[in-house]
């Protein structure tokens, strides 16, 4: 045994003799749990809201913002537009000078109703069209308006893919079987829009109560009635409305009464009974407004230099301001960059919106060489990208529309080629794109449609 | 069986300490973005009590770690475990601003033992030096008036694994070499405090190091004398450099040029005087980073000096037995860091207190030590550092070599 003295560390073996072991337990078992502890607490430190040493750092990274690169604008007309069974009605004409003349004709199917037996003795009273205003509308609705109801001369009939479009027409008799003349109300949307139709209200009253063989079947009823077309009753409207299209909102209501001992009142109701062969028909006409040239020119796409620096959206139409990236590939001449945000700003035309609402909810759409639309832009958990509005009701100095389209971009830009043809439609939402003919005028010069992209360089 | 449980968890935690010596975070120090971070200094053991002296003391009832010479004090029956735990407050005063933080972690781990006659031998974990910082600033986006906010984190550090022994070449006069193996990595990001991006750095160093010592104590009548003397070549780190830079849709390896760290060249000299229930020593030690250059350009460096003062009393109480003792540490440290940051020269100084307590019998000891100093200069905007240390160290002794020879 090798025995070292060292300061005062004179061992002499009786130490070890000592029995402590409950203590050495206890000692033992009090590291043991100061080591759990610490280890645990493997970094106890709260360095989070630190600031101090903002001196001592040197940058490796800076953040870069250019909005320096070109965004082409132009108009698009699309070819057609699915306004088929979408529950609404689209009726009356506008017109001023941005966005030319637009009419709306709304047509729809009756059903045969069921009804008892209608009495020798049955007396006809009237009849009256009943539609329900559905709170949408657009141009000045303080104008008296007019309405006419006509009955087609064709059936509706629907296209190979089971639709009908904003294009798509059915001829109608030139007479109306009633219009009307009116106020409109449509704010309110519980209230209700009556036409007068007794003469043609008698007609088919005479055919329930002789039993015609145009009224025995659903079948022989739809080839005899063919269906109805709303149309705006006079050329020189200055509001399109909208009404619910449904079974229990759109519906003739025919009355007539049996007097025996009393007087007793009876009605027939004649529903709206195809959703999907109920649509609107909406005209354009861009003569005197810019746009004019834009049915004769290729893919019916105007520029934005050849429409005075503007870009044009309307709704209904399917009439969409495409946006595209024309120098976006000149990023790659640059080194060691990663785009961090891009975000794309859209300012309407200033006097623009002193009549109509800006629309609140605008959405971006792909689109490609062939213009056809691919589905919204989405943001990067995959929900449609949603314009951040900004409305300055004071000056309309800073109304504008702040999309973040980072992923199209860093999408765009991932295979080191950003293909130009690959663009982008500013829209509103895709239900609004089909029922209403909402319109948004955007300014292309000053200020101009900016691409804000920010990136890091190392 | 309680014995054999013992060793099998003994044995768990050396494991443990080892991994997470490795790992932990031993400083939060915006000092330590500069370099290879914030130097851990002489903490292990008791050291950390006397003011990191001991380049002259002989390691006893506890491990001296500061010179490898000093295994040669190790007791022949006894193996000790060394556990060391810490806690600290720092505030962080400029001219204009105050912060505080607050941290606690494993420090190092250590096991010595004497393995044949005249030799000591010790290993272990000790840190060599150590990173952590998260800066928060704003910085402008070119092109615009507006700013974003920037965050600056830093961690990791240096570590050391040395298995060091301690020869007895004559009375008294003892060598000790350590080798060690030097690991570690910092890790640096700069990143945008919103997520859109960050860039990361990440060196990773590695290699083996030696490091030599010599004691030598003139027996006295009463007083005994020590002169130690440390050395270190230094050495140029392998290392590994690593960047990427990261956004919410990409991922980027980049090429790095190489950096080269370096561990310089020391040496200290120790002196100590001792009797049977006192001993007090002073150390001096250079390093020479003046040779290194870390290429940041607010900082340079030079030699750093260390001088400290440590004194120990030991009180037996009534009985003479080991079992019992109580010592109290008293230390005082000032050291010249290696830093001139923006032309200030970055120094160092504390002063201790510790007590070295027997627990639970067969000579475990805790020592418990309070360390009050500051670090740093208030001058051009920088940084002073005022803190409040404690120091837990567990001394552990179990009788491996002396069951081998009773039994």
């Amino acid at each position: 045994m090798i025995f070292i003295c060292t300061n005062y560390n004179c061992n002499d073996g009786q130490v070890f003799i000592n029995n402590e072991k409950m203590g050495s337990k206890i000692f033992f078992y009090l590291c043991f749990i100061l080591f759990l502890l610490s280890a645990f607490c493997i970094s106890c430190s709260n360095a989070n809201k630190f600031s101090l040493g903002s001196d001592f750092v040197e940058s490796q990274t800076n953040m870069v913002l250019t909005d320096t690169f070109r965004v082409d604008l132009s108009t698009v007309l699309l070819d057609s537009l699915l306004t088929s069974a979408t529950g609404v009605a689209l009726v009356g004409n506008y017109k001023d000078n941005e966005f030319g003349k637009i009419t709306c004709t709304n047509y729809f199917e009756v059903g045969l109703p069921s009804y008892s037996e209608i009495s020798e003795k049955a007396i006809y009273d009237s009849c009256t069209f009943f539609l329900s205003y559905s709170g949408y509308s657009y141009g000045d609705t303080t104008a008296l308006m007019s309405v006419s109801i006509h009955q087609l001369k064709e059936n509706i009939t629907l296209n190979s893919n089971g639709s009908l479009y904003n294009v798509s027409k059915f001829e109608y008799a030139k007479d109306a079987i009633g219009s009307k003349l009116f106020y409109p109300n449509p704010t309110s949307s519980d209230s209700i829009l009556r036409i007068h139709v007794n003469e043609y209200g008698d007609t088919l009253f005479t055919l329930f109560k002789n039993k015609d063989n145009n009224v025995s079947s659903s079948d022989l009823f739809l080839d005899y009635i063919k269906g109805f077309v709303l149309t705006s009753g006079n050329e020189n409207n200055n509001a399109v409305l909208g009404f619910d299209a449904d079974s229990s909102h759109t519906y003739f209501k025919i009355y007539y009464h049996v007097t025996d001992e009393t007087v007793k009142n009876y009605v027939i109701s004649i529903k709206l009974s195809s959703d999907t062969r109920q649509f609107n028909n909406i005209q354009h006409d861009f003569a005197k407004s810019r746009l004019a040239a834009i049915d004769s020119l290729a893919n019916h796409r105007i520029l934005s230099q050849q429409s005075d620096g503007r870009c044009y959206m309307q709704a209904g139409i399917g009439l969409l301001p495409k946006i595209q990236f024309p120098t976006l590939q000149d990023l790659f001449l640059k080194n060691r960059w990663k785009l961090l945000k891009a975000d794309l700003i859209i300012v309407p035309v200033k006097d623009s919106y002193d009549r109509f609402i800006l629309p609140g909810n605008l959405y971006l759409y792909d689109t490609d060489k062939h213009n056809d639309i691919n589905g919204y832009l989405s943001d990067r958990s995959g929900n449609p990208v949603k314009g951040t509005f900004v409305l300055d009701k004071l000056y309309n100095e800073n109304t504008s529309y702040t999309f973040d389209i980072t992923p199209f971009i860093s999408n765009e830009l991932a295979d080191n080629y950003f293909n130009y043809d690959h663009g982008i439609f500013v829209g509103v939402v895709q239900k609004k794109l089909y029922t209403t003919i909402d319109r948004l005028e955007i300014e292309g010069k000053a200020p101009r449609v900016k691409l804000k992209l920010y990136y890091v360089t190392y | 069986m309680f014995n054999k449980l013992k060793n099998n968890v003994l044995l768990l935690i050396i494991v443990f300490c080892t991994i997470e010596t490795a790992h932990s975070q031993l400083t939060s120090s915006p000092y330590s973005i500069f370099g290879m971070g914030t130097q851990a200094g002489n903490c292990a053991g008791t050291s950390s009590a006397l003011g990191g002296t001991g380049i002259a003391f002989l390691s006893g009832t506890t491990l001296n770690t500061v010179n490898p010479a000093s295994y040669g004090g190790l007791d022949s029956l006894q193996t000790l475990f060394d556990i060391g735990l810490f806690a600290k407050y720092t505030s962080y005063r400029t001219k204009s601003s105050n912060q505080a933080l607050f941290d606690a972690n494993l420090k190092y781990f250590t096991m010595s033992f004497r393995s044949v006659p005249r030799v000591g031998t010790s290993f272990g974990i000790v840190p060599y030096s150590s990173v952590g910082y998260k800066i928060n600033t704003t910085s402008n986006i070119e092109g615009s008036n507006s700013e974003f906010n920037k965050t600056f984190e830093g961690d990791g550090g240096v570590n050391k694994v040395y298995l060091g022994n301690s020869y007895e070449l004559s009375n008294n006069l003892f060598l000790g070499v350590n080798a060690s193996f030097l690991f570690g990595s910092i890790n640096r990001t700069e990143a945008s405090s919103d997520g859109l991006y960050s860039y990361k750095d990440k060196n990773t160093f590695s290699n083996f190091y030696l490091d030599y010592g010599l004691n030598y104590k003139i027996k006295g009548n009463k007083w005994d004398y020590s002169i130690g003397i440390i050395y270190g070549n230094g050495k140029t780190l392998r290392t590994n450099s690593e960047s990427s830079i990261t956004t919410a849709s990409s991922f980027e390896e980049l090429k790095t040029q190489k950096k080269e760290f370096r561990i310089p060249r020391n040496l200290g000299v120790g002196l100590a005087v001792s009797e049977k229930s006192f001993r007090a020593g002073i150390d001096y030690e250079r390093e020479y980073w003046s040779e290194i250059n870390f290429n940041q350009s607010l900082m340079r460096t030079r030699n750093s000096t260390r001088y400290s003062l440590g004194l120990e009393y030991a009180s037996f109480g009534n009985s003479r037995s080991n079992n019992n003792i109580i010592f109290y540490r008293f230390g005082a440290e000032y050291s010249e860091s290696y830093l001139i940051i923006d032309q200030n020269p970055i120094s160092y100084r504390s002063i201790s207190f510790g007590t070295g307590l027997p627990v639970g019998g067969r000579l475990n000891v805790i020592n418990i030590s309070f360390e009050i100093g500051q670090n740093g200069t208030k001058n051009d905007g920088l940084i002073k550092e005022n803190f409040y240390k404690l120091n837990i160290d567990i001394s552990l002794k179990d009788l491996w070599f002396m069951k081998r020879l009773f039994l």
